[in-house]
């Protein structure tokens, strides 16, 4: 009986396989067909003749070459088109589609992607983006904004001047950008079509530099529900899983090469750099040193260094309300005593930069010829022993990752010029929160986003600045900005400009030791360009080398 | 006569019901109310967090607009009111919805919390107790193992466990992310590497004791005495030893489920998995008081069923010991 058993299905099993095999045939059958069907109509009465046969097999090889020659070049005009791209970046938990509310740089790069910008920085000047053209009118209180012709958004509706309105008041209102917009006169501002005047309470010749280049985004009626003008269409998503986003097929640049954007929340450099490793994202955008050393010795990813125009300047705020730094001289010969090249090269490794205690390095009205304070522990030593200073607190927190530490290393500095300190390490948490208590100590730790000279002057060394941590203000400061914003004769503003960063250079209280730059990796085969180290998706390509 | 007596114990039982709800609302009270406490003594607010560097005007004005310059009592009563009435309320820096907020990390965590504790239940809890009884190769190795394994520091075992599984064998992706806008059930592949990774951290330090506790029930005089009447080992153990040694394993069992739910921040980082441990962090971070109470409540009551939960086993063991 068993045997039986066991004869059946072997008997099935090879009536099962002869079957499959049949069917293999006819498959390759169907695949020589479909190969052929172009090339093939009307001869198949004569395949009995063995002569015509051979002639058609002949013709069939070639035209299955001129076919793989064909498809080979389909798929390299496939190629020529973007690949949908993975980006990782660090979202935050209450991330929404409201610019007014993002706080993470993941939040930013969505933003960037939803809603675009009137204008962009780039570390040569402004670049138009939404906006066709921007005039200052004589007075330079008044700036007429016409945006691009036939500018929509992804919904199709046409974007308005009194959309700029709505959309640059509703940014005003929020606590964190109040500094920025708060020259706007906004019951003065008016709109006509697409365009919109934009009055201001005081002249400003770099309204465009300063202030709409560093970020002007646009909504319908100015509410940010996700609906913009950029170059990608919010698909779906949330902060904690990802955002998908699709490419705008109403962009006024055309639509975007990458027809896809995933942004995934990746809170961990290294983790970043291991996803990138294996494939699972194509861009991390943010690593610290230790992730870029897990990638550099990787073939098929390029780390990519941010630019100037999205670091952060790192310095020691020399607080010159109170003794010692209250005496230039004192000032100075703290500014001698520092090892900007150790703190830089051992802090940020090569993707740092030596600051001269000067603001807006990179952009192009920084004055370069300026010459670079240079580490003299002699003089330094001279001044503060003739001036009877020993002892310094330094009030640090880490901020930004890595101030303690430098701070730390400048323990040492000031050890070897006889001056002992005392560090006073706070909770990041609470740091600017005691702005106050800081302001009585003689020297703390700070951080600033580097933005043009002008940009970074009005908000820190003029007397009224709202970020003037260091207290230094003196005539020329005030007297040469009062002039450059109000002159729009570029050399005669960029002389200003220099006097102003050799005031504060020589006699400022801010010791600028470094700039840290933003690091990304990416696969081969990415091209970007970035505003502020923010990539700009929408012109983006995206074709990964096998 | 007959019929008296089950309604009297009923009547006991309610009332027993009613005092243990009464005293798991009030244990939740408490605890709440000690977390806002807590949040409200931490050096800064989410005003400050958000415009410190802007000075204190600016933080004044949004601390007004944020309500945070209202009494403390004031402003927890409100949030009370609230989530009795099934409002999280809101997020102070971004204004969105606490429920949407907490909702995907929500599900995350519950998700991962189940299986682990599966795999506590199902694989940690029968290796421990066969470690603890007997004494052969097998159950030294799982000893030493369970050793060297606690020996490493969680950043470390999950990195390892990363490496090995993710890079060098690539059988699992590095990223523990479902995918935009799905939940870790639609994409079960994210919850893996997590639940390995906090199974083997839960396991290891369970087990060590689990397995002393069997030992030392073991060596008691009851179970020798058992041994004594002639009854097999398997017998000991099953009718013997486990039900005595039963309440100490729920109160174990209780003792990892907050770190289960919200304590797993280091693995959830390093995995990248939507978890409730990195959201409750950032926004203890950036002083988001409604998150961290409608995260923190959530689990202060689960924290309390469960203890509650093995109270009441370990209470039934000792009045079953009694009756026997």
């Amino acid at each position: 009986m068993k045997k039986s058993i066991i004869s059946l299905l072997l008997v099935i099993v090879l009536l099962l396989s002869a079957c499959g095999q049949k069917t293999e045939t006819e498959e390759g059958k169907d695949v020589d067909d479909i190969l052929q069907k172009p090339q093939i109509t009307g001869d198949e009465t004569e395949q009995e003749d063995e002569a015509q046969q051979e002639d058609e097999t002949q013709q069939v090889d070639e035209m299955q070459q001129e076919n793989e020659i064909q498809q080979e070049d389909e798929i390299h005009q496939e190629d020529e088109g973007s690949a949908p791209l993975k980006v990782g970046a660090l979202f935050s938990p209450d991330d929404t589609l409201d610019p007014t509310t993002v706080t993470s740089p993941g939040g930013m790069l969505l933003m960037m992607s939803i809603y675009d910008s009137l204008v962009s920085m780039h570390y040569d000047g402004p670049t138009l983006r939404m906006a066709e053209s921007i005039e200052a009118n004589e007075t330079l209180d008044a700036y007429i904004v016409t945006l691009k012709e036939g500018l929509v958004y992804s919904d199709g509706v046409e974007v308005t001047g009194q959309d700029i309105i709505d959309s640059l008041q509703y940014i005003a209102a929020a606590p964190h950008y109040q500094s920025m917009y708060g020259n706007l006169d906004f019951d003065k501002t008016t709109a006509e079509g697409n365009q919109a005047t934009l009055a201001l309470k005081e002249p400003i010749s770099d309204f465009i530099e300063s202030v709409l280049a560093m970020w002007s985004p646009v909504a319908k009626g100015g509410i940010f529900d996700g609906i913009g003008a950029g170059g990608y269409v919010y698909d779906k998503g949330d902060p904690q899983t990802g955002y998908v986003l699709k490419a705008n097929e109403k962009y006024y640049a055309g639509k975007p090469a990458i027809p896809e954007v995933t942004l995934l929340n990746i809170p961990d450099s290294a983790s970043k750099a291991r996803a990138l490793q294996t494939g699972e994202i194509d861009y991390a955008w943010g690593l610290d040193a230790a992730a870029v050393q897990i990638l550099s010795q990787e073939d098929g990813i390029e780390l990519q260094e941010g630019s100037l125009d999205g670091a952060t300047a790192l310095e020691l705020v020399l607080n010159t309300r109170v003794a010692p730094f209250d005496d230039p001289e004192v000032r100075y010969a703290a500014k001698l005593t520092v090892d900007r090249e150790k703190l830089v090269t051992t802090l940020l490794g090569e993707y740092g930069e030596i600051g001269n205690d000067m603001l807006g390095k990179g952009f192009a009205t920084y004055p370069e010829d300026i010459e670079q304070i240079k580490m003299d522990k002699e003089e330094a030593e001279r001044i503060f022993a003739e001036k009877g200073i020993t002892e310094i607190t330094i009030v640090t927190s880490d901020t930004i990752p890595g101030l303690t530490n430098a701070t730390k290393m400048m323990v040492q500095d000031f050890a070897d010029v006889g001056v002992n300190v005392t560090v006073e390490e706070l909770d990041p948490q609470t740091f600017f929160a005691q702005m106050g208590e800081l302001y009585q100590k003689s020297a703390f730790t700070f951080y600033w986003m580097n933005r043009t000279p002008l940009a970074e002057f009005r908000s820190q060394v003029l007397k009224d600045s709202p970020y003037n941590v260091s207290g230094y203000y003196s005539d020329l400061t005030e007297e040469s900005f009062k002039k450059a914003i109000t002159t729009n004769d570029k050399e005669e503003q960029a002389t200003y400009i220099k006097n102003i960063s050799q005031d504060i250079h020589e006699n400022g209280g801010e010791l600028i030791w470094g700039y840290q730059k933003d690091i990304s990796a990416q696969r081969k085969g990415l091209k970007t360009e970035t505003n502020q180290s923010v990539p700009w998706l929408a012109t983006a390509t995206f074709v990964p080398e096998k | 006569m007959k019929n008296k007596i089950p309604e009297k114990l009923k009547q006991a039982s309610l009332v027993k019901l009613v005092l243990t709800t009464f005293k798991i609302l009030f244990l939740w009270f408490l605890a709440i109310f000690v977390l806002y406490l807590l949040m409200e003594i931490l050096p800064g607010d989410a005003a400050t967090n958000k415009v410190g560097k802007e000075g204190p005007e600016a933080v004044a004005a949004l601390q007004q607009k944020m309500g945070l310059d209202r009494p403390l009592s004031e402003r927890f009563f409100r949030w009370l009111r609230g989530f009795c009435l099934g409002d999280l309320g809101k997020s102070l820096l971004s204004g969105k919805n606490v429920a949407d907020i907490i909702k995907t990390p929500l599900i995350s965590s519950l998700s991962l919390a189940l299986i682990v504790f599966a795999g506590l239940v199902f694989i940690t809890i029968p290796l421990a107790v066969y470690s603890g009884y007997y004494k052969n190769t097998f159950s030294r190795l799982l000893t030493k193992t369970a050793v060297i394994l606690s020996a490493l520091p969680e950043f470390v075992l999950t990195v390892l466990a990363i490496m090995l599984l993710c890079m060098k064998l690539k059988l699992l992706p590095v990223l523990s992310v479902p995918g935009p806008g799905l939940t870790v059930w639609q994409n079960p592949v994210s919850m893996l590497m997590p639940s390995l990774c906090l199974w083997i951290i839960c396991s290891v330090s369970m087990f060590r004791h689990l397995r002393v506790m069997i030992e030392s029930y073991a060596k008691s005089s009851y179970v020798k005495e058992a041994f004594l009447a002639g009854l097999s080992k398997n017998r000991v153990l099953f009718v013997h030893l486990l039900p005595s040694a039963l309440p100490g394993i729920a109160q174990i069992m209780a003792s990892t489920v907050p770190y289960l739910l919200a304590g797993s921040m280091v693995v959830e980082t390093l995995t990248s998995y939507p978890g409730m441990g990195y959201t409750l962090i950032q926004a203890v971070y950036s002083r988001e008081t409604p998150i961290v109470m409608g995260i923190g409540s959530f689990l202060i009551v689960i924290t309390i069923i469960f203890y509650t939960l093995a109270d009441l086993l370990a209470g039934r063991s000792i009045r079953e010991e009694e009756i026997v």
